[in-house]
């Protein structure tokens, strides 16, 4: 319990305030009494890596079904930090034909928006991402660890 | 300082083979230190004459990128698991 949520109860005891106000004020500081006592929240290290697991009952090679295959593959997120700084030389006017060709496929993603500085942004956005695909006779789970 | 993945430890497993190799990635890095040693006069040439039409700074930042990129494979694993096959790549 901490020291705001003991005052309110007291506040309560007191009567200076009544049962609904006190739930009201108690659901106020709800958010802050999750973290340590001091007030301060401790952020979550930095992911280490990036996990893509696949895991699919029918695997076509050479037009002929294989059986289940399962793909694990973790990747450093050291190489995505040079990955994006390698990237980042790209000259211009192939981050042009880059997106240009990229958008003909689909993905619409805009390679001028990826700068080494945002690299530890997203980075730690990494953090909570989980991305779980189920379509049927394959799954693929994308997480951080 | 960060250093380049020392071995790559590749698996395979499948009706005709099964075995697991060690390979000393570090010799290779050192054969590529030798060859880089010796390139270098010519990487400062193509350096001087690439500066004025703008790819100077493309040049002279693709090698310690490069170099990045090669220190963070270590720890990339990657394994693949069919039904008549396994495969198991580490750089280590």
């Amino acid at each position: 319990m901490t020291e705001n949520q003991k005052k309110i109860l007291e506040m309560v005891a007191d009567k200076k305030i009544t049962a609904d106000e006190a739930y009201r004020l108690l659901s106020l500081i709800q958010p802050s009494s999750d973290a340590p006592d001091n007030g301060i929240k401790i952020p979550k290290p930095a992911p280490k890596y990036l996990r893509v697991i696949v895991d699919t009952e029918h695997n076509i090679e050479h037009g002929y079904d294989k059986g289940p295959a399962h793909i694990n593959i973790r990747v450093p997120v050291a190489l995505i930090r040079a990955g994006v700084k390698l990237a980042s030389l790209i000259p211009p006017e192939a981050y042009n034909q880059v997106d240009e060709k990229m958008k003909n496929r689909g993905i619409m993603f805009d390679l001028h928006n990826m700068k080494p500085e945002n690299v530890e942004e997203l980075i730690q956005a990494l953090n909570d991402l989980q991305v779980d695909i189920n379509g049927g006779t394959e799954k693929v789970r994308v997480y951080t660890e | 300082m960060s250093i380049p993945p020392c071995l790559l430890h590749v698996r395979v497993h499948n009706e005709e083979h099964n075995f697991g190799i060690w390979l000393p990635l570090f010799l290779a890095w050192l054969i590529v230190a030798v060859l880089l040693m010796a390139l270098l006069p010519l990487f400062i040439l193509l350096l001087i004459i690439a500066f004025p039409f703008g790819w100077g700074e493309f040049m002279l930042l693709l090698g310690p990128r490069l170099y990045n990129i090669l220190c963070a494979l270590r720890g990339l694993k990657v394994d693949v698991d069919k039904t008549d096959e396994k495969v198991e790549i580490l750089f280590v």
